[in-house]
């Protein structure tokens, strides 16, 4: 039906390639050209990473940085997750790996219930100054943590959670409250009132209406609140050297010190092994979530 | 009783929040600022009151000059490569390419990464004897050189690039999407009316984008003040203190040079930048709100 | 002298053809018009002449030029939108110089032109507001200004006025027909409401899923129909369609519905009509009018229901088993259900084929 035949006008027979149609294929392959040097760009580090772990000390140092490991060995990981000399103990990251888990995944689940209820209660059941309060919760997206550090360190030691990981999750959820309280309060506004009304005339209350009602629609919000939180928690590094001890130090610690610590031998597929260790977790929940990751983000830039 | 707490059960639910908010945030901020105004050295101590005497020493302290002003460097390198790289990023996208999900994707996954990450990968890729350095004698451009870690006039832009390559994906992400919300007949009548295509970016298109650089400048500045994470792990500073920036001064001072009082004080000035930003920038979404 | 000429013209996406075969010769100072139900393909034809889409197979000839691989900056048109597609962030001087400056002309030249279509679309005041300051209506003058200052060969109009409602797009109607007859541009215009397409049309081009249906003067196509779907698009309300089989009697040809035996004496077969042939027999309810005694052929048939639109009474009568609807003027109003006489105006007669759909 497309092809030109002779009983076709006269500029079909020009043929396919004409002078627009070439314009436009050289657009579309420079286009492909610039991405595809993006792309390595991007990508490029990533495939260092993983490549150089594979690899011997003898066979890094010879150089080759983009090249595949001729003989590759997993010695590098084994090293990375048992045997690596952090401080001073030689256990490897799986400690450290365990402290972050054990720290984020409690911070994570109450931060993002707390949130929740917080962004429920300012969206659904509004009261003189709920927009101050509103704000007032919020203002802590901005502020810069530095500016807490001693106070909060001089709280927990007299607490008595300093260095511990109880103390680690107590932080974490306090200031995880701005986030997760924007975040759903801004999704919340979109349920339909008339929802909470039918429900209120109905006779159910506050925390009935939330769990029977609110919840169930809000899988995808609390998707997102949970990857929000789980990366900023597992990623971060300041509360965590601020606040740990070498035992109860997280993993983001533990990397640092192992990789920038000065002494002995620098074994680079180690430190690749271990930092690839360390990206794992968040890297994974970004191949698998990648939307509900960009839904996070960009929540920091929407304003309520 | 009861009935207090049932008409009541919104602020009651919100109060626990609230005053954990009050206290570790605002209570925090005043007992900071308060701190700045004494002497303190390893411990808070409130009876050693010295006035604003400890910012006059903040501002005539070296060390600090290199790092209020690495800041500014950093930041507006930083957003310059980022905002507009991100653009054309995003604009090469928008181009209803193939497989456009799996170049968004390579773009934005550095985001998931903790900067601790992004420092020690290109730490290695910008040292001399392992990275691109070597990568590029290997292939033969035997002069190149990539001292950028060693060098104290260049090492910034080491911050840059790493932050660059961290950042790239929520910038493009957010002009994508603006981008995806113009009409599309706009372009259509730009067809007609024989506009190049540059010149529908420059003229229509970029200043349509007006609040989605505004959003992303006021966002990326945010994070550049607060940068910490990243600069430990790149440089710890160095070389010597070139690459310094306010967060690890304060920290250096807090944890390891316990001098709490100047501590405080730059820790106030980062907050006083923070709120430099954030004040015009509500000021204005709240004017065009009315 | 023809302006346009399109000529088997076929637009494809993957295996679905979205247009087949068109074949349309636009004389100069026309104004036709393509109408048709959404997904008839009449867009995406106007976007094929002005450029924007590539024809899969086929011509397009503009001013005798063959245009098909050329750029739509260089044929020559101007189009308006229907969302207008004013440039957000420039006043509305500058939307309309905004194609001439990149052309190169001089804003000696530029400034003088665009106040004189300012003036003519009764924006001139409005020339230094933004469009988020403007109603709909004036965008719309905005956009159709832009394309007057191009002064092109051929204006292309793509459902500009759907945005709008109904009141502003009856007097934008009556503008856009005015500014056709002061300037005399050939113009091709998309429409899915045959109201525009009648008023505005000096031709019209029926389409239905990728195909011209008909071509013809407003009168032509609305009286004499080719086939069932033209007849059914057109009018408001539709035509009354009863079926029945044509007798052949004596040399004379009736159409039986049942209900009664319709004399088709008068009607200009297009094709030799055959005894028991299928037929459905089509008239639009302004036929249908209350009997006065006087004419050939009338019917008594019971009311169901009634409309009053004010202007007219919309009567729905029963007739055997279907229902026809009659516009009967306002002052003659029928009672429910009570029979009432009814003539049928037989000139104005449409018989289709019933296998076909064509009118025979």
């Amino acid at each position: 039906m497309s092809a030109p035949t002779d009983a076709m006008p006269r500029s079909n027979r020009s043929g396919w390639l004409t002078p627009r149609r070439t314009k436009a294929i050289l657009k579309r392959v420079v286009l492909y050209l610039l991405l595809a040097i993006v792309a390595f760009f991007f990508a490029g580090p990533l495939y260092i990473l993983l490549s150089t772990s594979f690899k011997t000390m003898p066979e890094i140092q010879a150089g080759g940085l983009m090249s595949l490991p001729h003989e590759p060995t997993a010695q590098a990981w084994v090293t990375a997750w048992g045997e690596a000399c952090i401080g001073i103990t030689c256990g490897g990251l799986k400690g450290y790996f365990g402290n972050s888990m054990v720290m984020a995944v409690p911070a994570v689940l109450i931060s993002v219930m707390i949130g929740a209820i917080n962004g429920y209660a300012l969206a659904k059941w509004p009261f003189p100054g709920a927009r101050f309060v509103f704000a007032a919760l919020v203002a802590g997206n901005f502020v810069p943590f530095q500016v807490v550090l001693a106070p909060v360190s001089v709280t927990l030691r007299t607490l008595g959670l300093f260095g511990s990981v109880e103390g680690l999750i107590l932080i974490h959820v306090i200031y995880g409250i701005p986030i997760t309280t924007m975040l759903f309060r801004n999704f919340f506004l979109s349920v339909p009132n008339d929802l909470i009304k039918a429900a209120r005339i109905d006779g159910a209350g506050f925390f009935w209406i939330f769990f029977r009602i609110v919840l169930p629609l809000s899988p995808s919000v609390i998707v997102v609140a949970l990857i929000l939180q789980f990366t900023g928690i597992w990623n971060d590094f300041l509360f965590a050297v601020s606040f740990s001890n070498p035992s109860s130090a997280p993993m983001t610690v533990a990397l640092n010190n192992l990789v920038n610590s000065n002494f002995g031998v620098k074994e680079y597929n180690v430190h690749m092994a271990a930092t690839v260790i360390a990206a794992a977790p968040t890297l994974i929940l970004y191949i698998l979530l990648g939307r509900y990751f960009l839904r996070g983000m960009t929540a920091g830039a929407v304003k309520g | 009783m009861r009935r207090f707490l049932q008409r009541h059960v919104s602020q009651v639910a919100l109060s626990p929040s609230l005053a954990l908010i009050a206290i570790f945030l605002y209570g925090f901020i005043a007992y900071t600022a308060a701190v700045s105004t004494t002497n303190s050295k390893a411990f808070p101590r409130f009876d050693t009151f010295v006035g604003l005497e400890q910012y006059w020493r903040l501002f005539h302290t070296p060390r600090w000059h290199v790092a209020f002003t690495n800041m500014f460097l950093f930041g507006g390198l930083f957003l310059l490569v980022t905002i507009s790289l991100g653009l054309l990023i995003a604009i090469l996208i928008d181009q209803r390419i193939r497989a456009e999900s799996f170049f968004r994707s390579i773009v934005m996954y550095p985001m998931a990464m903790s900067f601790v990450v992004t420092g020690i990968i290109w730490q290695w890729l910008l040292n001399p004897t392992l990275g691109i350095e070597v990568m590029m004698h290997q292939l033969g451009f035997e002069s190149f050189r990539l001292d950028w870690l060693t060098n104290p006039d260049t090492v910034i832009w080491a911050l840059v690039v790493a932050a660059f390559w961290q950042g790239c994906g929520l910038v493009m992400a957010l002009f994508l999407a603006g981008l995806r919300g113009i009409d599309e007949d706009i372009w259509k009548a730009a067809a007609v009316d024989g506009i190049p295509a540059w010149r529908v970016y420059v003229f229509i298109v970029i200043p349509m984008l007006a609040p989605v650089f505004l959003t992303v400048v006021v966002l990326l500045s945010l994070s550049i003040v607060r940068a910490f994470d990243l600069v430990v792990a790149l440089t710890n500073g160095g070389p010597g203190v070139s690459s310094d920036l306010p967060s690890v001064f304060m920290f250096d001072m807090a944890f390891r040079r316990t001098n709490l009082g100047l501590s405080a004080a730059s820790a106030g000035v980062m907050l006083g930048t923070v709120l430099a930003i954030l004040i015009p920038y509500l000021y204005v979404e709240t004017r065009e709100r009315a | 002298m023809i302006d346009i000429r399109i000529s088997n013209c076929n637009k494809n996406y993957g295996s679905l053809r979205v247009l087949k075969d068109i074949n349309l010769e636009i004389e100069r100072g026309e104004f036709i018009v393509l109408l048709g139900p959404s997904g008839c393909g009449k867009s995406t034809l106007l976007h094929i002449v002005a450029g924007l889409d590539r024809l899969s197979s086929g011509a397009i000839e503009i001013g005798g030029r063959d245009v098909t691989d050329v750029e739509p900056k260089d044929r020559d048109i101007a189009m308006v939108f229907q969302s207008y597609a004013l440039y957000p962030t420039m006043s509305v001087r500058s939307n309309m110089e905004f194609g001439l400056r990149m052309r190169g002309k001089p804003m000696s030249e530029i400034r003088p032109l665009v106040e004189d279509k300012a003036r003519m679309l009764h924006i001139d005041h409005l020339l230094d507001r933004r469009p988020s300051q403007l109603s709909g209506g004036q965008r719309q003058r905005v956009a159709i200004g832009r394309a007057l200052v191009r002064d092109p060969k051929v204006f292309l109009f793509d459902e500009p006025l759907s945005n709008l409602d109904a009141k502003l797009r009856a007097s934008m109607r009556t503008e856009i027909k005015k500014l056709h007859q002061s300037l005399g541009t050939t113009a091709i215009y998309v429409t899915h409401d045959q109201l525009e397409a009648m008023t505005l049309a000096t031709r019209m081009v029926v389409m239905k899923a990728g195909e011209i249906q008909q071509v013809g003067k407003p009168e032509e196509v609305y009286h004499r129909p080719v086939n069932l779907f033209v007849a059914d698009f057109l009018g408001n309300p539709g035509m009354n369609f009863m079926k029945g089989r044509l007798r052949l009697e004596g040399g004379r040809v009736s159409a039986d519905v049942g209900a009664a035996t319709i004399p088709l004496d008068g009607y200009a077969f297009d094709a030799a009509p055959a005894d028991g042939q299928a037929v459905v027999v089509g008239l639009r309810p302004e036929s249908v009018q209350p009997s006065t005694g006087g004419e050939p052929f009338a019917l008594t048939l019971k009311p169901t229901l009634i409309e009053h639109t004010g202007s007219d009474n919309l009567v729905v009568l029963a007739m055997g088993s279907e229902e026809i609807v009659g516009k009967f003027p306002s002052d003659m109003l029928p009672t429910l259900g009570e029979p009432v006489a009814v003539g049928f105006d037989l000139a104005r007669l449409s018989v289709f084929d019933a296998q076909t759909e064509r009118r025979i």
